[in-house]
């Protein structure tokens, strides 16, 4: 004990503070130290001692020791002593901590002291306005209110509190502490609604602050008020009911901005809920209604018996704000608002503003949708019910007329989504009138969104209905033809009728139907009894086929998203048709009009396959590939290809062999479409894994006559062989020792024909990266030997930066595909050395052009998070990516384009100010029509453009100013609409960029 | 916002949906919505006056422009609308209906009108707009289409800043 009083004294004496902390933690027991130690707060007044004193009372007061006699002790010692005024914020700090700690643990001493610790804390607390100390003061003001009898001093809380309401704290820029100006407010809010004495002095000062504040502060007052009239009570509220609901109004009636508009509603509703909330009795007898609320309702009635005018919508949103108050007052004010607005609705004169009409109805049956689950417990729904057959009828008359359908169209899907309100033949009706929609003709592509909504509704909640009645009519919209070229409305109905059903027909029931029905009319369109050889009528027919299988595949697409577990069952119902049917129209050789038609069948059939096949288990596609082995390799189609059309028998499908037509080989773009979704360790049986893929190259090289043909073999040797790596060594290094050689170096071939096997490698390198695999470096060594190769440098060079890019929809995860994670950036931290290093050669030098295309291809095939962090540190890659803006091919430059705008939008600031200048003259370059443009490139350039204000300081910029702007005016007048708009944008962006 | 409110309560009409006109000549279905990359490169698209107008409502077209009183576009209170916009070449004409006849506000957004046009948006000065209040939609009809299309005017009066403060929220929407 004495070595400790020892200790405390030589402390004293040395005003060492950083002993302290360790003399303090070294005194375990004896009061009689610490009493030393508040004693020694006699020496508070002075600077010199003052703040160590504090620094040791804070640990001091945290130890069990501490009683609370020594807590009364040090609390009259630091209200008596320490002048806040006089201190920095550091050291007021260590006063509040000290306060917030006795606070906590010796609450009861501190009651003890009453009056005179409220009267001390109030003039200790007062001025203060650093934040962080703030956030302690207001902690310990909200136990002070909540926890001491302040009923004598409310005055002095009131006005260490409210001076502070509303907080506009804006912290700095390099805050350390990170407090932010919602903690302030939020702190203080639980402050100002802690105790019910407030009430009387609060809210005036609420109403006043309301009315001068600006928008950034009105929500916060709003919100402090909907917090604080519960607390302060049904009498206070009463007092100020009037002036706080004038108040209210202005806001909700001249909103600033819809968050305010929607915080007054809800202060409307707290303070109609504690004003008439207590005297509900139990019973829920409707008490006679008086005084505010009548006075609400009243006006809010009147204004919508205008309902045309502004501020009925509003008002009907102050009516809708009363729903769930009190069930005597959700009565009353939905049975006045319902009568006037039926009144209204039924009233001739009124006819032309029936669509204003409904949305009022719409406003107020959509609060009621919201708090329908919490009225559902009130008993009232008898009640409310009462009103449905009127609100029903209305909703289902406003959707005959064009204006007022829109409007209409929401209520009934509102109506709809109340659970239990609609009975299942109200629904059947319901159905039935917005069938009517969806079948006239000239507006049906306006509203079919709206009505559409409704019924998928309602689908989700009894699909029978929209089954029975919508589905059939649907259908029976599509004709079995394709509309003729010129039935331009025709067409429009039936891409309108298709996309209905690709939005209804996602649940399993409704989607057999789909499938059942467009499988058949895709077998009607695409083969046709009478068969008809018009080149004309023929592209008709790929459009609308194609426009089937899209829709088919766009459903197929959410369904696989969303795990649905009936997919795998179309690999018996709907893949067979599909084989069936393009195999079919191979053999019998129907002419197609134009390769390009064909395309697109084919991807999008393939695109149908891939997401069956996606969710097979490995079982059923090992059968899969078993059925697919015999068509395709054998020419036995009975297994895979069951359906409609029954096969001829006088031609063999036999699509890889060098005598097969090239119809037949297209088809090979279905085989690949079922084997790019295949898992691992499914291959194609009965042949050696890498003898099937150097077939499959082979193929590809000698026998392909077109882009779709070598494609699909592309992604068949991507795919198994991603997945299958360990079974395809020798096919691997074939490549590099015979492929490469026989096919690419040599210069004998036709310059087309190395493409394609450049091309063709692509693929193979773009398997192999995602698995790290290693012999990548090599492949990509060989291509960058060919830069300077005359004929095919250039696509070597675009092959080589395009490896990694990883957004091919092939080799993707639902495909099954082996991934390796960070291999971009791998891939990506091995070849940027290689070309940066050549690219510091002379700028003459061979190859250098081919670089400058490897380089941006890398960059602008990567996503932006992988080369971002090199554009800072690096600084080297920008001038690189600006000479290549001088390439002649406009697909690289829009790329650069873009990823500068990447780089400049998203952490690449710095690279961007520092080349601003000569990037703008290079934009300036590429916004006209000119040469070697197009439409991409230009509303590439004009997006950069319209990025520089933004990023760049106006000073750097201001030179140009006006010669960007006189010759945004020029490409104002771009022929294309998609870049007059960009024009539009940037040019704004240009006027308003100011110093 | 001006001290005086020349109509508190306007009556607020609902926007005409989207006309969707682009594009349909195609026979295939995703080129209903064609995308800058597919479309032919040498086919002249004219400006016509739904692209002055807006197609949608979006924030850089006359429908969308916020009227000076209210938080409300001039869409929705009908001040201008579709057919009030023509396009003939290089001849633009808008014309637009005050709320009331006295609307003292209507010098200002004719102003709004031609900023938008002009200084900010759609055109070059190779095009000449003219913009007129609907014949007998206001008191002072025959001086207000004077001092609109007197284009040395309007470009002094856009030299007040505060009045340039107040085009600027009613064309951005923001207050």
């Amino acid at each position: 004990m004495e070595s400790a009083e020892r200790l405390v004294r030589t402390w004293i004496a040395s005003g060492r503070d950083e002993e302290l902390v360790q003399t303090v933690s070294d005194i375990s027991s004896g009061q009689s130290t610490l009493l030393n130690v508040v004693k020694a707060l006699d020496k508070l007044e002075d600077i010199e001692t003052v703040i160590p004193a504090l620094k040791g009372l804070v640990p001091l007061t945290a130890l069990p020791t501490f009683s609370n006699a020594d807590a009364v002790d040090t609390i009259r010692a630091l209200l008596s002593h320490v002048k806040m005024q006089t201190h920095n914020q550091s050291t007021r700090y260590l006063v509040y901590k000290t306060l917030d700690s006795i606070m906590a643990r010796h609450r009861d001493a501190l009651q003890g002291m009453s009056g005179e610790f409220l009267a001390g804390y109030a003039g200790l607390v007062d001025g203060e306005k650093d934040p962080r100390n703030l956030m302690l003061a207001f902690a310990i003001d909200r136990v002070i209110c909540i926890e001491f009898d302040i009923s004598q001093h409310i005055e002095d809380i009131f006005n260490i509190t409210f001076c502070y309401f509303p907080i506009t704290f804006r912290p700095p820029v390099d805050d350390p502490y990170g407090i932010t100006p919602e903690d302030l407010k939020l702190a203080l809010r639980s402050c100002l609604s802690a105790s019910p004495l407030f009430g009387q002095l609060a809210i005036p000062l609420f109403l006043e602050k309301l009315l001068a504040g600006s928008p950034a502060t009105k929500k916060d007052i709003i919100e402090t008020m909907t917090s604080c009239i519960p607390v302060y009570g049904a009498a206070v509220a009463r007092t100020f009911a009037k002036r706080l609901w004038n108040s209210l109004k202005l806001e909700v009636f001249q909103p600033v901005n819809s968050e305010i508009e929607k915080e007054a509603l809800k202060a409307t509703q707290i303070l109609i809920q504690t004003i008439y909330g207590a005297s509900t009795d139990a019973q829920g007898v409707p008490e006679q209604l008086e005084g505010l609320v009548m006075d609400i309702c009243d006006e809010c009635l009147e204004l919508i018996g205008e309902p045309e005018k502004n501020q009925a919508v509003p008002a009907s949103k102050v009516i809708a704000a009363l729903i769930g108050t009190t069930p005597s007052i959700t009565l009353f004010s939905l049975s006045q608002a319902i009568t006037q607005l039926m009144k209204l609705f039924r009233d001739p004169d009124e006819v032309i503003h029936r669509p204003q009409i409904l949305t009022l109805l719409c406003v107020i049956v959509g609060d009621l949708e919201a708090k329908w689950t919490m009225l559902d417990g009130h008993e009232l729904r008898g009640q409310l019910l009462s009103f449905k057959d009127d609100v029903l009828g209305a909703f289902i008359s406003g959707t005959k007329a064009l204006n007022s359908r829109e409007a209409a169209l929401e209520g009934l899907k509102m109506l709809s989504q109340m659970q239990g309100v609609l009975n299942e033949e109200e629904l059947v009706y319901m159905v039935h009138n917005i069938n009517e929609i969806l079948q006239s003709d000239n507006e049906n592509i306006l509203f079919s969104d709206d009505a559409l909504s409704v019924l998928i509704t309602i689908a989700d909640r009894n699909s029978k209905i929209v089954e029975e009645s919508t589905l059939p009519l649907l259908f029976s919209s599509l004709p079995d033809s394709p509309p003729s070229r010129d039935a331009r409305i025709d067409r429009k109905g039936c891409w309108a009728t298709l996309r209905c059903l690709s939005q209804l027909c996602i649940s399993a029931p409704l989607f057999e139907i789909l499938v059942i029905r467009l499988s058949t009319k895709l077998d009607l369109v695409c083969a046709p009894k009478g068969g008809g050889d018009d080149i004309q009528d023929n592209e008709l027919r790929a459009a609308y086929a194609h426009g089937i299988l899209k829709t088919l595949a766009s459903v197929l697409e959410l369904k696989v998203n969303a795990k649905h577990s009936d997919v795998p069952k179309y690999i018996d119902r709907l893949v067979p048709r599909l084989y069936n049917l393009f195999i079919y129209l191979a053999l019998v050789g129907v002419n197609s009009p134009s390769l390009e038609t064909d395309f697109r069948i084919l991807n999008v059939a393939g695109q149908v396959i891939t997401l069956v096949v996606q969710t097979l288990t490995i079982e059923r596609q090992q059968r899969l590939a078993r059925e697919l082995h015999a068509a395709y390799f054998e020419g036995d189609v009975a297994l895979l290809a069951t359906g409609h059309q029954v096969m001829p028998t006088d031609s063999i499908f036999k699509p890889l062999e060098a005598s097969s037509t090239s119809l037949q080989r297209n088809t090979v773009s279905l085989l690949a479409a079922a084997v790019i979704a295949f898992r691992k360790e499914v291959l194609i049986p009965e042949i050696e894994p890498s003898a099937s893929l150097e077939n499959f190259q082979t193929w590809s090289l000698y026998y392909v006559d077109n882009n779709i043909q070598r494609q699909a073999a592309h992604h068949i040797i991507a795919s198994l062989l991603n997945k299958n790596t360990g079974k395809m060594k020798s096919f691997i290094s074939k490549q590099i020792v015979t492929i490469w050689k026989e096919e690419v170096l040599d210069t004998s071939k036709p310059a087309e024909h190395r493409k394609h096997a450049i091309e063709g490698w692509l693929w193979i390198a773009k398997s192999l990266v995602i698995l790290n695999h290693n012999s990548v470096t090599t492949m990509v060594n060989c291509l960058f030997k060919l830069f300077e190769d005359p004929e095919v440098g250039w696509d070597a060079a675009r092959v080589a930066g395009e490896i990694a890019r990883g957004d091919d929809n092939i080799l993707t995860k639902q495909n099954h595909t082996v991934i390796r994670i960070l291999y971009a950036q791998k891939y990506f931290n091995s070849v940027l050395p290689k070309i940066l290093t050549s690219l510091r050669g002379p700028i003459q030098a061979p190859g250098q052009k081919a670089n400058l295309v490897a380089l941006t291809s890398l960059i602008s095939s990567l996503p932006h998070a992988t080369y971002i962090s090199e554009m800072p540190t690096n600084h080297k890659l920008m001038p690189y990516l600006i000479r290549g803006l001088d390439l002649p091919d406009t697909g690289i430059r829009t790329n650069i384009i873009n990823t500068l705008s990447t780089v400049a939008a998203d952490g690449g600031e710095a690279c961007t100010q520092e080349h601003a200048n000569t990037l703008v003259s290079l934009m300036l370059k590429n916004i006209l029509p000119q040469e070697l443009t197009s439409v991409s490139l230009r509303a590439a350039a004009l997006k950069y453009l319209a990025v520089l204000p933004r990023v760049v300081r106006y000073d750097i910029l201001h030179p140009h100013k006006a010669s960007v702007i006189s010759k945004l005016g020029k490409a104002l007048d771009d022929p294309k609409r998609a870049v007059r708009k960009e024009a539009v944008d940037t040019r704004s962006a240009w006027f308003l960029y100011n110093g | 916002m001006p001290a005086e409110i020349y109509n508190a309560n306007p009556t607020v009409f609902a926007p005409s949906k989207p006309s969707k006109s682009y594009g349909t000549h195609s026979i295939w279905i995703d080129d209903l919505d064609a995308s800058i990359n597919s479309s032919n490169e040498d086919e002249v698209e004219a400006i016509d006056s739904d692209e002055i107008y807006g197609a949608e409502p979006d924030t850089d077209h006359i429908r969308s422009i916020y009227d000076p009183e209210h938080p409300l576009t001039l869409e929705q209170l009908a001040v201008v609308s579709a057919p009030q916009v023509r396009v003939n070449g290089n001849h633009v004409l808008v014309e637009f209906t005050p709320t009331v006849p006295h609307c003292g506000a209507s010098t200002l957004i004719g102003k709004l009108v031609l900023c938008l046009n002009f200084q900010y948006f759609q055109f070059n000065l190779y095009k000449k707009v003219d913009i007129r209040v609907k014949p007998g939609s206001h008191q002072t009809e025959a001086a207000l289409n004077k001092q609109l299309n007197d284009k040395e005017r309007v470009a002094a009066a856009l030299e007040n800043p505060a009045l340039l403060n107040v085009v600027e929220q009613c064309l951005t929407g923001q207050k």
